[in-house]
């Protein structure tokens, strides 16, 4: 190339500066930045207003419809001129913004104008650096005081307290310089990269202190300080190996097409044993055991009772069949006799019924019904006839 | 022969001049003349220089260097006189003594050295710079805003206002480098082409466009019925009688065309890109001399007559040759940034409309035209020489004709812009040396051979 003059690219002048305005009219990322030993500190000569704005170049591995915003007003930056000694042209390529924290004065150039008026509000728990410290993330430097996750650390849920199922881990942090990578956003939410050895974790936090963490071990802590929702497009697979604890507060309602549980084990319902009601609401109910089911209480049936085989009634109980038209007792002239281990104690649960034995050995059959598929029980002459 | 006279009631010569006045002052001593060992004294001016400069020899008898003390804090003053031409007005100028060179022992107790002086503004120019933004401004205005807040000088502007209005930020340069930035985005509000300049001549400073001088001239008939405002004669004849001002004693062809120059340089052609990088988009625009040539005012006026084509203008190229150079764009390619809504925000919107690359190429192309023939005249002392006037030069033809009759030099004699000044004062005389430049032949070139 012969002609060297005029031609952009022989001659780019690199510059530092300071983001004074990030509001883009065109939103493409570009800042008014006042450039050292270019442009004066004095806003009565050149004021944030009249800069131009920096055009934000950015590295290679950036996607390239990606808007870059990350510069905010105050922050450093350098770059070069594309008009070269014209220096009217500003593109930024680097922040250098890593030093001591100064005093920020607005209504001079090279600080935060505080003049932005979509600037977000101070957020709550943001970390704060004073003037002189440095402004590494104190995250990133083993300070977890006065940071989101200390604070977050200190304000366990409190609905855990009568639910002692589960209760809330305290975070693994122990990051040592310069392993935890740490980014805070200007309203307060961080994100953790952290690579100290013994102490690896991953960690998003919302500036509301909702966040998640992935433990050193690989446990994972998910804190959701408002309502969760999660939405599946196609299936859901959940695979767990060990026990599923859920704390829940307030009721559980679930609405699905079709459900079935499968247990190797046992499957229990436990409610509150004055105002507790386990309630189903369906078409048609099945249940189908191997062993039998044991209901404890009075088994109230609102509609027909319906028996393919014998009913029996416990004669250790002096177990009766009663109705307004019928009545049947166990035989009187049948002596009690003694039964196996109780099947209806306190744990009786896990005990099932064991009918054979009831039939053979303590039980008389009351009712022997054969061929009854709609069989309503209705009279004591019907009865008497069967018997 | 001319002199250097004292006396308003001598004989007067072209070439004479009477020196009023030749002292320096400082702060804390009276003023000293310098008439009596002052043996040459030159003041330039230019339109590619920002302020007056000079010069003067001087042969120290008395030690003033050391015993004044000359230490650079000192102010020079002339003030001259041309009885014939300046009917009697003096010209009185100050300077700034800034440095002193070639120091050498001439005698037991004399010294020879010489004194630089330039204008005090240069000085002002040199400690100050300027950090301001000018948005939504034309060129004009900036430079009268930076010449009025920065240059703090009694003497007059001259500006000739420009067209379209332009968002910079001056950072951190001196007032005259701003100015020379300034000119190079400056266009003409009244013209087409990219040729301004900021220069001090002995009658102030100047912003303003070779174009508007040279039309200035031409359309004063009034004042310059000639079409120029000076006819400077050269002929064997005249060397030595020295009568008329008018005469030049001397004249050197510094440069002539240089096709090779041309070329690369983009005076025939050029190419520009502009690569927008918010509109991500780039375009490209061709600069052809002959096309636009009758767009821009030249030191001649279009001549069709005579013996040439009805195409054939005053250009510096044949016409068949023409098109060869002129469409030859890539010759010289040039790139430059543009930034769409470079300026300008919610707050303030974007009135930006310079179109900057609008004037680089035509003012690439115009510079190097005042590049190609460059001739150095000199003339009896003529205080009214300017930098950028239009004059004329009337040069022989060094060729026998068949008449016998010395005719003119085609190629040389013609109209011209006065590019710089040389006022040389000796014990001797008052000599003027002006450098000239065309873009333009007088006659024009023929079509057909001879």
């Amino acid at each position: 190339m012969e002609n060297t003059q005029n031609f952009m690219g022989f001659e780019y002048i690199w510059w530092q500066g300071v983001v004074e305005d990030r509001i883009d009219p065109l939103k493409i990322g570009r800042c008014r930045v006042r450039i050292l030993g270019f442009h004066t500190e004095d806003k009565n000569m050149i004021p944030t207003n009249d800069l131009p704005w920096a055009y934000p170049a950015t590295p290679i591995t950036s996607e390239p419809d990606s808007t870059p915003t990350g510069p905010r007003e105050g922050t450093w930056v350098m770059g070069f001129f594309r008009d070269g000694r014209n220096a009217q042209e500003p593109v930024m390529t680097h922040q250098i913004d890593s030093g001591m924290v100064n005093k920020n004065t607005p209504g001079k150039g090279f600080n935060d104008p505080d003049n932005n008026p979509a600037k977000p509000d101070k957020p709550l728990l943001v970390t704060e650096k004073d003037v002189g410290e440095m402004n590494t993330h104190k995250l990133a430097v083993g300070e977890k005081t006065g940071t989101l996750l200390g604070t977050n650390s200190l304000t366990k849920s409190s609905i855990l307290d009568p639910f002692p199922l589960i209760s809330e881990p305290e975070t693994k942090y122990a990051a040592v310089y310069p392993y935890n990578k740490v980014t805070e956003s200007e309203s307060g939410h961080v994100f953790e990269v952290d690579d100290t050895k013994g102490a690896e974790r991953i960690s998003i936090s919302h500036r509301s202190g909702s966040f998640y963490e992935i433990h050193p071990d690989g446990g994972q802590v998910v804190k959701i300080k408002g309502k969760n929702y999660e939405l599946t497009l196609d299936d859901k697979n959940i695979h767990i190996e060990g026990d599923l604890n859920i704390n829940i507060g307030g009721k559980t309602k679930e609405v699905s097409k079709s459900k079935v549980v499968e247990s190797t084990d046992s499957i229990y319902m436990t409610t509150d044993t004055i105002t507790g009601t386990v309630g189903m609401s369906t078409g048609y109910l099945s249940i189908e055991t191997a062993d039998g089911i044991t209901l404890i209480g009075d088994v109230h049936i609102k509609g027909s009772l319906v028996v393919d085989n014998n009913i029996f009634v416990n004669p250790a109980n002096l177990g009766q069949i009663q109705s307004p038209l019928f009545s049947a007792t166990s035989p009187a002239a049948i002596a009690p006799i003694a039964l196996p281990p109780h099947p209806f104690g306190a744990v009786a649960n896990n005990n099932p019924v064991d009918t054979s034995k009831l039939q053979s050995e303590t039980m008389i059959p009351i009712i022997a019904v054969s061929e009854v598929k709609s069989l309503a029980i209705t009279t004591a002459a019907e009865l008497a006839d069967i018997t | 022969m001319a002199k250097f006279t004292t006396n308003p009631s001598d004989t007067i010569v072209p070439g004479d001049f009477i020196l009023h006045d030749i002292s320096l002052s400082s702060p804390l001593n009276n003023n000293i003349s310098l008439r009596e060992i002052l043996i040459e004294l030159n003041l330039y001016e230019s339109v590619f220089k920002h302020t007056l400069t000079g010069n003067m020899v001087l042969a120290d008898t008395t030690n003033l260097l050391a015993v004044y003390p000359i230490v650079g804090y000192e102010t020079f003053t002339i003030t001259f006189d041309n009885p014939d031409i300046t009917k009697s007005n003096p010209i009185t100028k100050e300077f700034r003594i800034y440095n002193v060179s070639d120091y050498n022992i001439t005698g037991e107790q004399s010294a020879g050295y010489v004194l630089h002086f330039i204008s005090e503004e240069f000085i002002i120019n040199s400690h100050t710079k300027i950090s301001k933004s000018y948005i939504g401004k034309n060129i004009s205005d900036i430079v009268q805003s930076i010449y009025e807040d920065y240059i703090e000088s009694d003497k007059s502007l001259v500006i000739e206002e420009t067209r379209n209005l332009h968002d910079v930020i001056i950072p951190n340069w001196s007032p005259f480098y701003s100015m020379t930035w300034l000119s190079s985005r400056g266009m003409s509000e009244e013209y087409n082409g990219a040729n301004y300049f900021f220069f001090e001549t002995l009658d102030g400073f100047n912003f303003v466009s070779l174009e508007g001088l040279i039309d200035e001239v031409r359309k004063d008939m009034g004042l310059y019925p000639d079409g120029t405002k000076m006819k400077y004669i050269y002929g064997i004849k005249n060397v030595g009688e020295g009568d008329d001002y008018t005469m030049a004693t001397n004249y050197m062809v510094d440069q002539t065309f240089n096709v090779l120059h041309n070329l690369s340089l983009g005076m025939y052609g050029n190419k520009l890109i502009t690569h927008d990088i918010v509109r991500r988009s780039y375009t490209e625009y061709d600069f052809d001399y002959k096309e636009t040539y009758e767009d821009y005012i030249h030191v001649e006026e279009n001549n069709t007559s005579n013996n040439t084509s009805e195409n054939q203008q005053s250009t510096m190229l044949q016409s068949d040759t023409l098109d060869d150079f002129s469409e030859k764009y890539d010759s010289h390619r040039m790139m430059i940034p543009v930034h769409y809504q470079l300026y300008g925000g919610i707050r303030v919107p974007n009135r930006n409309t310079s179109h900057h690359e609008r004037t680089i190429q035509s003012r690439v192309s115009q510079l190097q035209q005042l590049n190609t023939y460059k001739l150095v005249l000199t003339v009896p002392g003529d205080p009214h020489r300017r930098s950028g006037d239009l004059i004329y030069f009337e040069c022989p033809n060094v060729g026998a004709s068949n008449s016998g009759e010395i005719s003119e030099d085609v190629l040389y004699s013609g109209n011209y812009i006065v590019l710089a000044v040389r006022n040389k004062f000796s014990k001797e005389s008052h000599e003027t040396v002006l450098e000239l430049v065309k873009d333009s032949y007088f006659t024009p070139l023929r079509k057909e051979s001879v």
